[in-house]
């Protein structure tokens, strides 16, 4: 019996490009957190999750006004999902 | 002279046992008639009670107030007074359903508000904690003033929220609204505790 080639590695040719995730619609019960000076998404995933690395979520939640997860500004809100 | 006095006893007599005979022929008629209107009025079932208190406690008031009239011989006012009562009985069953079917509008009118404000608010805060829920299992560590017994039991309120919610749209969608409003108030109870104990701001 003839042995399959295992596939490559990479995304096949005729899969979709990976969209990123939409933020879910703002509702009463989102969570924002106004940045405040030497503020940066690690030490704010910290403070609310308990883990910077976690910073990616925000970061995620927040494309419509971040497009870089390290320029954040003071005064910004972030939703903090 | 002797046979006139026997004569007027006699009479008297005769007259007494006229009028005995009469109040005898009407006894019957009024104990039917005061049983005819029980009967009416019994009819009218629980939803009377429930739903017209006052006019079904009018209409046992003049049930003893004819019964009164019986207990003192009164047959001819007792006879007399029945029809009007009667009439008034047998219309407690088409008030009594009436008032029933204006309540349960009424109280289908409340639940379909109820569920109006429940299912443009719930979505949002089942959402926003299912969300912290999920990103706070990922943490190496819970952030300062979050500890693990209440962290679990955040995680599972919102499963038993979800849950729950699934059966509210189920109950609301099979048109059972009652159904679906109590479950949806669980949903809220259970939300607001685990934002609360997740330290979340509420809406």
């Amino acid at each position: 019996m003839q042995e399959k080639t295992p596939p490559a590695w990479g995304t096949p040719p005729d899969a979709a490009p990976e969209q990123p995730d939409a933020a879910p619609a703002d509702s009463a019960y989102t969570q924002w957190y106004e940045v405040k000076k030497g503020d940066t998404l690690w030490k704010i995933a910290k403070e609310v999750y308990g883990d910077g690395s976690l910073y990616p979520e925000i970061f995620k939640a927040n494309q419509d006004t971040l497009s870089d997860p390290d320029k954040i500004q003071v005064g910004q809100q972030l939703r903090i999902p | 002279m002797k046979s006139k006095s026997a004569f007027a006893g006699f009479l008297s007599l005769v007259m007494a046992a006229v009028l005995l005979a009469g109040c005898a022929n009407q006894m019957e008629p009024a104990k039917k008639a005061i049983a005819d209107i029980e009967a009416a009025a019994a009819a009218a079932g629980p939803d009377a009670a429930q739903y017209i208190p006052d006019q079904l406690q009018s209409v046992t008031t003049q049930i003893a107030d004819l019964k009164m009239k019986f207990d003192q011989k009164d047959y001819k006012g007792v006879i007399a007074a029945a029809p009007a009562l009667l009439a008034q009985a047998q219309g407690l069953t088409a008030a009594a359903t009436s008032a029933r079917q204006a309540a349960e509008a009424a109280a289908l009118e409340a639940f379909n508000s109820e569920w109006g404000t429940l299912a443009a608010d719930l979505p949002g805060q089942l959402a926003a904690v299912t969300s912290r829920v999920g990103i706070l299992s990922k943490s190496k560590k819970l952030p300062a003033g979050l500890d693990a017994a209440s962290f679990e039991a955040a995680r599972s309120g919102a499963d038993e929220a979800k849950a729950l919610w699934d059966q509210a749209t189920a109950a609301q969608a099979a048109g059972n609204m009652e159904q679906a409003v109590m479950a949806a108030r669980q949903v809220k109870e259970k939300l607001n505790a685990a934002m609360a104990g997740l330290g979340m701001s509420a809406g």
